[in-house]
């Protein structure tokens, strides 16, 4: 629990007390003074807590039972199509046995994993980042973790505000700190031109003598515990990249950032894990990734000079490493306990920015990974073929549900409506049980957000493929 | 290129995520997968049920409830229900001894709703009406028997009643089916196979599958109630409209109505399709046809017709058809005949409570001699035409600004062939008295016309009346305390006037040869005619 500290701050106070009250129980130091009848009372209490997890995995599936039913009252609607049908199947079958698989999902390491400590590099491209590079290099030094078996390397890639500046005082304080324990080393490369995330990812390699590297993204902070935890599988030799789970730190900012926050908790815990069942975790992402070294070097070359569609591939550059990475078959799993909090878009037009810029990547490498993903677990690469295939004709779904279906049978659509509700409940429940945090509402929200707006993306960022800029940047 | 080959790949992940961990986590889920899955089961098994449940079923699902649970002490004394066969009607060696019934009623009912409405009743009245019919000793019977006891070739037991529903609905169906289950009753659902069969979209009417239900459940028996028939069409220029059966349509193109050729062929194409839509689709044989509205040609507004086509063409597609009984048609309950073919239903009203039901059919239950009546409480006199009161123990007919006189008949009286029937009354006013007998309906019986100045023995066969004999300037009518009689006995009628035999005639028609009693009062002018009726008795003559 402490290992979430800081994502845990945002729990109800009541769970807090709960939580307090429970330890005095435990230590015996309950108030003397209260009658037997209290006791009951706050003994029914804590029994409340602890079945209330099982309470809202009973709601879960219920409402999974409601999405099954829906289903079947679909297929049993003759005047719905073949299409319309077997997409409604194959999109609740996908998303439902996302958090089967990922229930699946518990790695194990050797018992010499404890003793395993690959040295290991912790590397920041970054560019424009002076608000947050400072507190990302400081959270790094702060991880538990053998200091002399460990360095940063920070790239400023041609920033045009103090990025630099902010770099050089984190190094500071950190060689200042330094102990008899053993010292980080802070390096600091300045580029005064901007050669691109992948460039600056791939000199923090080129620049690495250690085993592993830990990407961590300039506006992203870092779990002291999280090198550890993404170290420790890499024991296992094929393992070539272990992504980290994300959290949203600005997560209550506003409604974006508190969707974002739900959005991210699920595609990690679920949608993440449920790949690496089968050590196939399509996009170890930049924001917290471990690499191993000698596994990456053997595929920079082809990585630093990928062309797609005749243009120089400059975004998508995590995804686009581990597409490599698996080519190779070499496995790509995820931790759980490694923890990053990032910072998301908090406006609406940076976030549609970002993510047209990943749908873009998105269709660029699944096709890649379309040609290679039948060789991997049969699960793995059904799964893998209907995650591309059904958001890709979803908007023809979403215009037959919404538009034509009521247009030309006068009968408002109704269970696509409340097949929607409810997958999305179940999203926010999902979200809710883990965190107890009552932003899982925002869970809901954003399906609706998801397709009304997000969908229509992907068909335009197929037409912009060739356009290689970066949005944000 | 590729480093390790898949087995390899495979050795590794067997390594990160053990099996033990698997299996582990595996039992949990096909626990949970098995409960979902015979979830989505059930509801598939019971869908129909389930989109159609509406909150008062519950009172039928709670009346069944309890019945299983506590069992049966509320039916009363069960008339002991055995399968009966034609020629063993004194059954004896079981120490039991079986009436048998001589006519069967048959209700219908529509839909069975929350609240009771002009055409429906009120689930709590149905549920109240059935169990009182169990407790009296009532019990269905299914289609099958019933047609073949209108034969006259299979026996069943006394209290029978044939249950029906019309127009095929979802709320004849739900709400009903639980106290059919709790009273071991069934019951026959006539459909409309257009709603039910053809077009499938809309939640009122029983789907195929649930039809298919029913079958199952063997307690409901399906049968033709039209195709198309159900609507009313345009039947004039004009743009009037009517019924469907009853009526030449109005063709709109031509401009002109249907030639008798084309109602025909149009009646008789809805009659066969309605037959062989159930048959086909449901694969269950159908003997009988209820006419929609009840009107096989009765009520028809420009083709006179009609009825007499209506009838023939049914008959050549269905042995039997339904229709609902009006006062005119004679006694309620339906007696078996070699040309049985009409079907007399008795309707049941949203507004009758369970105790004129009751009343109903135990007045229309077929009476024995003899018969006594001073009218302390109600046996089944049935007006036919005009108006008939009961006050201080006695029945008066009379009529009103609008009417010449009233007729009435005594229900259940059908079977009564040799009697003689006297009554004493008061003539308070009025031209003409008839005491009918033989009565089956107000088409057929023969009577005894009493006037001032004559006495008359009638005969009316197919609503045509013929005077038999008349005996003229007979004038010794006293008008207070007066008995008058008929005697019929074989193809003999006597006329009496206190005790002496006025008239009588050895030539009544064979067709007559049994049939109930009733009255009649008329007079030239309106609100002229007035008998009270003291008493009446009735004996047999052997």
């Amino acid at each position: 629990m402490s290992k979430q500290s800081e994502f845990m701050e945002n729990q109800s106070n009541k769970t807090i007390t709960i939580y307090l009250l429970k330890n005095l129980l435990k230590q015996g130091l309950f108030i003397k003074g209260l009658g037997n009848r209290n006791k009951y009372f706050m003994r029914n209490i804590i029994n409340y807590s602890n079945s209330r997890r099982i309470n809202l995995w009973v709601i879960f599936y219920l409402v999974v039972y409601l999405i099954l039913i829906i289903k079947l009252i679909t297929i049993q609607q003759f005047d719905n199509g073949i299409l319309f049908a077997t997409y409604s199947i194959a999109v609740s079958f996908y998303i439902l046995s996302r958090f089967g698989l990922a229930y699946f999902y518990k790695p194990s390491v050797p018992d010499l994993g404890l003793a395993y400590e690959p040295t290991v590099s912790f590397a920041v491209p970054s560019k424009n980042e002076g608000e947050n590079i400072r507190e990302t290099i400081l959270k790094i030094a702060d991880t538990n973790y053998p200091k002399h078996k460990f360095d940063i390397i920070a790239i400023n890639d041609g920033s045009n505000d103090n990025t630099l500046d902010e770099m050089l005082i984190a190094k500071d304080i950190i060689e200042k700190r330094n102990s008899v324990e053993g010292d980080i080393l802070v390096k600091v490369i300045d580029w005064k031109i901007n050669k691109g995330k992948r460039e600056g990812m791939a000199e923090c390699v080129r620049q690495s003598n250690k085993d592993i590297i830990i990407f961590i993204d300039s506006d992203s902070f870092v779990d002291p515990e999280a090198a550890r935890e993404l170290v420790k599988y890499f024991v296992h030799d094929d393992v070539a990249a272990v992504a980290g789970h994300a959290y949203v730190a600005n997560a209550d900012e506003n409604f974006l950032t508190k969707m974002q926050a739900v959005r991210y908790f699920v595609a990690f815990k679920a949608y993440k894990a449920a790949e690496a069942l089968f050590g196939t975790v399509t996009c170890c992402s930049g924001c917290c990734s471990a690499y191993r070294r000698s596994h990456m070097n053997e595929v920079m070359e082809q990585w630093l000079d990928q062309k797609f569609l005749g243009v120089q591939c400059t975004y998508g550059d995590d995804r686009s490493l581990t597409n490599y990475l698996l080519k190779k078959g070499y496995k790509a799993l995820f931790s759980n306990e490694a923890m990053a909090y990032t910072f998301v878009p908090d406006t609406l037009r940076k976030f549609m920015k970002q993510q047209f810029r990943w749908k873009k990547s998105w269709v660029r490498e699944s096709l890649i990974a379309g040609a290679f993903m039948w060789k991997k677990n049969p699960i793995m690469s059904i799964s893998f073929y209907l995650g591309v295939i059904l958001p890709i004709i979803a908007p023809v779904i979403v215009i037959r549900a919404l538009i034509w279906y009521p247009y030309a049978t006068g009968n408002w659509p109704f269970y696509y409506l409340f097949g929607l509700v409810l997958m999305a409940i179940v999203y926010g429940l999902y979200y809710y049980i883990y965190t107890k945090d009552r932003k899982w509402v925002y869970g809901v929200l954003f399906a609706a957000f998801y397709t009304i707006i997000l969908i229509w993306q992907l068909p335009w960022a197929i037409l912009n493929l060739r356009d290689a800029r970066w949005g944000t940047r | 290129m590729r480093v390790g080959g898949q087995g390899k790949n495979n050795k590794i992940m067997k390594k990160i995520i053990p099996r033990k961990t698997l299996f582990k986590k595996a039992l949990p889920t096909a626990f949970i997968l098995a409960i979902l899955g015979f979830g989505l089961f059930s509801y598939d098994n019971n869908k129909d049920f389930i989109n159609n449940f509406q909150s008062y079923h519950l009172a039928s699902y709670a009346t069944l409830f309890s019945h299983v649970i506590f069992g049966s002490n509320n039916s009363g004394n069960l008339t002991p229900v055995l399968e009966v066969f034609p020629g063993n009607k004194n059954v004896k060696n079981l120490n039991i001894k079986i009436m048998l019934a001589n006519s069967i009623p048959v209700l219908v009912y529509h839909g069975i709703v929350s609240g009771d409405d002009l055409s429906n009743v009120s689930l709590d009245n149905f549920k109240d009406q059935m169990f009182a019919l169990k407790k009296a000793g009532w019990q269905t019977v299914t289609i099958d028997d019933f047609y073949l006891f209108m034969k006259g070739e299979k026996e069943l037991p006394d209290k029978s009643f044939l249950l029906t529903f019309d127009d095929g609905r979802k709320d004849s169906y739900y709400p009903v089916d639980p106290i059919l289950q709790a009273l071991d009753y069934n019951a026959v659902i006539f459909v409309i196979t257009k709603y039910s069969l053809q077009d499938k979209s809309g939640n009122y009417y029983l789907s195929k599958n649930e039809l298919k239900q029913m079958l199952e459940s063997n307690r409901w028996e399906i049968e033709a109630h039209t195709r198309e028939g159900h609507n009313i069409y345009k039947i004039a220029q004009d743009g009037k409209q009517g019924h469907y059966y009853s009526n030449k349509l109005w063709l709109d193109n031509e401009n002109r109505l249907e030639t008798e050729e084309e109602f025909i062929n149009r009646i008789k194409s809805d009659f066969i399709s309605a037959k062989s839509d159930i048959e086909q689709e449901l694969g269950v044989e159908v003997i009988s046809f209820a006419f929609p509205f009840g009107d096989f040609g009765q009520n028809t507004v420009n083709f006179l017709k009609a009825e007499q086509i209506i009838l023939d063409v049914a008959k050549s597609v269905y042995p039997i058809a339904f229709y609902q009984v009006w006062p005119g048609k004679g006694h309620s309950f339906n007696y078996p005949a070699k040309d049985s073919f009409l079907i007399k239903r008795i309707e049941v009203k949203s507004d009758w409570s369970t105790e004129s039901l009751m009343t109903i059919l135990d007045a229309g239950k077929e009476k024995s001699f003899p018969y006594f009546d001073n009218f302390e409480k109600y046996r089944g006199w049935i007006k036919t035409w005009g108006q008939l009161t009961f006050s201080n123990n006695s029945m008066i007919l009379d009529s009103n600004a609008s009417t010449t006189g009233s007729s009435a008949f005594l229900d259940g009286s059908y079977l009564w062939d040799n009697y003689s029937y006297s009554a004493n009354i008061n003539w308070v006013k009025g031209r003409n008295i008839s005491l009918l007998a033989r009565y089956k309906d107000d088409e057929n019986y023969t009577a005894c016309n009493f006037s001032s100045d004559s006495v008359r023995v009638e005969q009316r066969l197919n609503n045509k009346n013929r005077v038999m004999v008349e005996i003229k300037n007979y004038v010794n009518f006293p008008k207070n305390d007066l008995n008058l009689s008929i005697r019929v006995n074989k193809d003999k009628v006597e006329c009496l006037v206190n005790g002496n035999i006025i008239a009588y005639t050895y030539y009544l028609s064979s067709v007559l040869s049994n049939g109930g009693i009733g009255f009649k009062i008329w007079d030239p002018q309106m609100n002229n005619s007035e008998l009270i009726i003291k008493n009446v008795s009735v004996e047999e003559i052997k």
